[in-house]
């Protein structure tokens, strides 16, 4: 990590170590953060590794992923603040993504948003190594929903988060909607 | 408020392509078409009609992208909305059902909102836009899909479907131009080039869907927008690209540096659309509002506490009454700790912006 993107941008102490402090608020809000993981972040991954050669298609993904970012964070904030989506890409850029302990600069500066005529190839590179860290200092597994064994994996998921929202009287109940997007 | 000879043209030409591109793609990728097909119908028993959507038919599918399909069933009582998602030489496949009837009057609901008085017409879209009996994405993809076997039935109503997205997104056009001037005001020009970068995107989806080009997914407005700048033609569709490529330029330079005022600086590209495609303005004294569940706090003079859904937000009142008291067209006369303030209360869905009326 010390050599990492994140690293290089300024973020300090090191992201995994950070994230390791933060305690999710509640356990909808953990469901919901590992969700918006598997479900949107890792889409956007095989987007970019299946974007082919267009420049403009990364460029966009590069905004969306900035945007799930600030989703994902806002889920962690303690009065979950969720913003509405026109205002994801500027919030992030501008406040910064907490769980990952980047100020908005050193976002902008990870994903090299000031460079001007950046090339597919480093841009494309950038943001695969910078969701491979992102999703590198999320603890645990995240369940994979998009390959061949993507149901199992997400029904597993789903059932063990049943068992301890039920153990502790959560409701689990958005993630019904959530499914039925997926 | 659309290009009509534009569309039209698109629109002949529209079922070829996408029966052209999505021979490319199987050919490209080296999969047996007939196989798949098979296999992908094999699940659903019901009288339907299969549909490539998205990006196969669009011809932008790539070495990753998913098999998209969309089955719409004859049956009334067919079970709307289930959808599977299989996987066929390791590539993703995406099967939706929605029925026949849910369409046509998702049409006969979208047209009826068109037609509605220009003063009421937002208001009738955004209430449709609840209540469509399949979502809107749904009904784009389907208007621009190809069936396995019977050409693009639905390209007919490329026009319907374009000429509600022109309205969509200019009013997203709109509303990020005034985000943008918040922005400028507060003093931060990464969020001036973070909201530009939403209202050129309303632009170009603007000017595209008003010449029957139209994906609702907006990764894919970008590589769009790339080639539709390199193909369009007529003097008009040329001069709103020229437009909207001067306005990214103009911000492009200033992501970091002090950009322009984001209003001024797309005062000929407001005009444009004023004059060719859809002309907006505030209803009445329309203000920023505060939203309907949010509620100022009685009892502390100094501050106001918001609080919407068991989110909290305490804020100075003076500053609150003068952002209540501006109309939302001339945020020029707020400070730069009122614009600042204004787009976190928007941001948090504190206040809102609304009050949009279409004159033409």
């Amino acid at each position: 990590m010390i050599t990492s993107l994140m690293a290089r941008c300024g973020a300090n102490p090191p992201a995994r170590a950070l994230f390791r402090t933060i305690i999710s608020p509640s356990l909808e809000s953990g469901v919901d953060f590992y969700w918006v993981a598997l479900a949107v972040l890792k889409n956007i991954v095989e987007d970019i590794e299946g974007a082919d050669g267009r420049l403009e298609y990364v460029l966009s993904l590069r905004c969306r992923l900035v945007e799930v970012l600030q989703q994902m964070d806002s889920i962690l904030s303690p009065a979950n603040r969720s913003v509405g989506r026109d205002h994801r890409l500027v919030l992030a850029l501008t406040e910064g993504i907490s769980f990952l302990d980047l100020s908005g600069a050193q976002l902008a500066s990870a994903l090299r948003f000031a460079e001007p005529n950046l090339s597919y190839a480093d841009c494309r590179d950038c943001l695969l190594s910078f969701c491979n860290e992102v999703l590198g200092v999320i603890p645990g597994p995240i369940p994979d929903a998009q390959g061949p064994l993507a149901q199992r994996q997400v029904l597993r998921a789903m059932r063990d988060w049943s068992k301890a929202a039920e153990a502790i009287g959560s409701d689990l109940s958005f993630l019904e909607a959530r499914f039925g997007d997926l | 408020m659309i290009f009509k000879d534009q569309i039209a043209a698109y629109a002949a030409a529209a079922p070829n392509n996408a029966i052209r591109n999505t021979e490319m793609f199987f050919q490209n990728y080296a999969i047996d078409r007939l196989q798949f097909e098979e296999f992908a119908l094999r699940p659903f028993d019901e009288d339907s009609t299969t549909f490539y959507v998205s990006t196969v038919p669009r011809g932008f599918a790539g070495s990753k992208s998913d098999l998209d399909l969309i089955l719409v069933a004859n049956a009334d009582d067919a079970d709307n909305g289930i959808s599977n998602m299989l996987f066929f030489n390791e590539r993703r496949v995406g099967n939706k059902v929605i029925r026949r009837s849910d369409i046509a009057k998702s049409f006969e609901l979208v047209a009826a909102a068109l037609e509605t008085p220009p003063d009421d017409r937002l208001a009738a879209i955004a209430e449709v836009n609840r209540t469509l009996p399949i979502k809107w994405a749904d009904l784009e993809r389907v208007v621009n899909g190809v069936s396995f076997a019977a050409g693009a039935p639905y390209a007919p109503y490329l026009g319907l479907v374009s000429r509600w997205t022109v309205h969509s997104s200019l009013v997203n056009y709109r509303q990020q131009l005034i985000f943008a001037s918040l922005a400028a005001l507060a003093g931060s020009p990464l969020a001036t080039y973070g909201y530009m970068q939403n209202c050129l995107a309303g632009a170009m989806d603007a000017v595209m869907a008003a010449c029957g080009q139209v994906l609702t997914n907006t990764k894919w407005t970008l590589p769009r927008w790339k080639l539709f700048r390199e193909c369009a033609t007529g003097n008009v569709v040329r001069q709103g690209i020229e437009l909207v490529e001067a306005l990214a330029q103009t911000f492009e330079m200033h992501r970091i540096t002090t950009a322009p005022e984001p209003a001024e600086a797309s005062t000929a590209l407001s005009f444009y659309f004023d004059r060719l495609l859809c002309k907006f303005e505030s209803k009445g004294e329309k203000r920023f509002v505060l939203t309907s569940k949010t509620q100022s706090h009685r009892f502390l003079p100094a501050a106001t506490l918001l609080s919407q859904r068991g989110r909290n937000a305490v804020t100075d009142s003076k500053a609150l009454e003068a952002i209540l008291s501006v109309p939302c067209t001339a945020v020029e006369s707020l400070d730069h700790v009122q614009a600042q303030l204004a787009l976190d209360l928007l941001a948090r869905d504190f206040i809102v912006l609304s009050g949009w009326r279409v004159v033409t």
